[in-house]
């Protein structure tokens, strides 16, 4: 069997490595860069470089940043008082894109896993109470996700920050915009009936 | 390649790919298994919502036979549990989710335990239940896989346990008298009241569990006891009971 020039399989493999990428995806690109003008195949491997050099979790929120504190930290139209944990830096990004919230965030960086032995100690819990403890936060909302895991984390984020005087928010599962109830999976519609709100 | 139609418990899922679930099912007819469930973390997914741990679910799933991974065909709730209402029921679960994946093995049919499982289930939605639950069904299950610490007398000479300083012994499985610790490898002080508990815990019926009355440190010891034994039988290592003191 004829073998691939090594350079040429040693990329299809690291691509192979990353998330969601298959061997033939993998080949796939390989092959497209080895056919792309040297400069721009110089731009990808440069800023792969630059985002491992230049991209750092903000010391405040955690956020994914290259100044720090981040943008978002910095933006004085923002609502000091009011913070939403979230447990993945990406997360920020949606609730950008869609919720019109205009207060700051904290990312958690996970959630409690037991299996995976994942507890408070490997996530960015600690900051979070230092920072309620200085003061000046008023409401934190919790938008970890409706996962078992997530569930978890809310339920711990109450019992260590309630004690501590701050307003304690959960952000509501319920039905799919648009959706119908008779298609609703029994889930969702059970927690829906839970976080129901007077009309 | 074959169809598989049976009520399945989910154990566990992993994220897999962009929108993937790989899921681990105990299965009332096969044992465990894995299947991916493709799409299922879309949120207008025909799967969305259903594969939480624990819920019990009707599953249709194909593959070819002594393969690893199987495909989810459809799925369809038997009954929807709500074990997301208490801080104390989640960890319970989580430790619940870990029994049955180190006890179970792969393909390996297991109605007790199957049964087992159910009954733990259901009573994590009735009521909010504690530690007590957790330590039970691990003691439970251990039993029911076939891994039962020996605990009604000394594993070594038979002799009574009614004096002080035992011992438990995970290589040797059980509880050791003062007069046989040389040789016996690894061992750990367990009080009475542990010993106590944990042979209760055998013969009891898991609704009663919350009756027992475990002070912190009995919860500690106990979990302990069960932690060591999963680890050096098993190989496994029980990370959830750690959580139970949260
Ligand atoms: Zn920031
Ligand atoms: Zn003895």
């Amino acid at each position: 069997m004829v073998k691939r020039p090594k350079p040429l399989s040693v990329l299809i493999e690291r691509l192979n490595k990353l998330p969601g990428i298959g061997e033939r995806s993998a080949q796939r690109i390989a092959y497209h860069i080895l056919k792309t003008p040297e400069k721009d195949a110089e731009k990808l491997s440069r800023a792969i470089m630059e985002v491992k050099e230049k991209v750092i979790h903000c010391s405040l929120c955690y956020n994914l940043t290259d100044q720090d504190p981040c943008q978002l930290c910095q933006d004085p139209s923002r609502d000091k008082g009011t913070v939403c944990v979230i447990e993945e830096p990406g997360d920020i990004y949606s609730i950008e894109k869609a919720a019109g919230f205009k207060g700051l965030y904290h990312v958690l960086m996970g959630a409690l896993s037991p299996l995976d032995g994942i507890g408070p100690e490997q996530l960015r819990i600690e900051p979070l109470v230092e920072r309620v403890k200085e003061g000046g936060v008023k409401e934190v909302i919790v938008a970890t996700n409706p996962t078992l895991s997530g569930e978890a984390t809310a339920m711990y984020l109450l019992k260590v920050l309630k004690p501590l005087g701050v307003k304690m928010t959960r952000i509501a599962h319920g039905l799919p915009v648009g959706g119908n109830l008779e298609f609703a999976d029994e889930v969702t519609l059970a927690r829906s009936f839970q976080g129901r709100q007077e009309l | 390649m074959a169809l598989y139609d049976t009520e399945s418990i989910v154990v566990n899922t992993i994220d897999l790919g962009e929108a993937d679930l790989l899921v681990t099912l105990f299965t009332r007819e096969y044992g465990k298994i894995k299947a991916v469930a493709r799409g299922a973390r879309i949120l207008k997914s025909r799967y969305s919502g259903f594969f939480q741990p624990l819920l019990v679910l009707n599953t249709l799933y194909f593959g070819n036979e002594r393969q690893e991974l199987y495909r989810m065909a459809s799925i369809d709730p038997v009954k929807v549990y709500d074990i997301s209402s208490s801080m104390d029921k989640m960890f319970t679960a989580f430790c619940m989710m870990e029994v049955l994946e180190h006890c179970c093995g792969p393909g390996e049919i297991n109605l007790p335990m199957y049964r087992l499982a159910l009954e733990g289930i259901e009573l994590l939605d009735s009521g909010d239940q504690g530690p007590n639950l957790a330590l039970c069904f691990a003691m439970r299950g251990l039993s029911v896989a076939g891994y039962m610490p020996h605990l009604k007398d000394c594993i070594a000479c038979g002799g009574d346990l009614s004096g002080d300083k035992l011992r438990f012994s995970p290589s040797r499985g059980g509880v050791l008298c003062n007069r046989c610790l040389s040789g016996a490898g690894e061992h750990f002080p367990i009080s009475m009241g542990c010993l106590k508990f944990l042979v209760a815990t055998l013969g009891l019926d898991l609704k009663r569990s919350s009756r027992i009355k475990l002070n912190q440190n009995l919860k500690e010891e106990t979990g302990n006891i069960i932690f060591n034994h999963i680890a050096y039988n098993l190989g496994r290592e029980m990370k959830s009971l750690r959580f139970l003191e949260l």
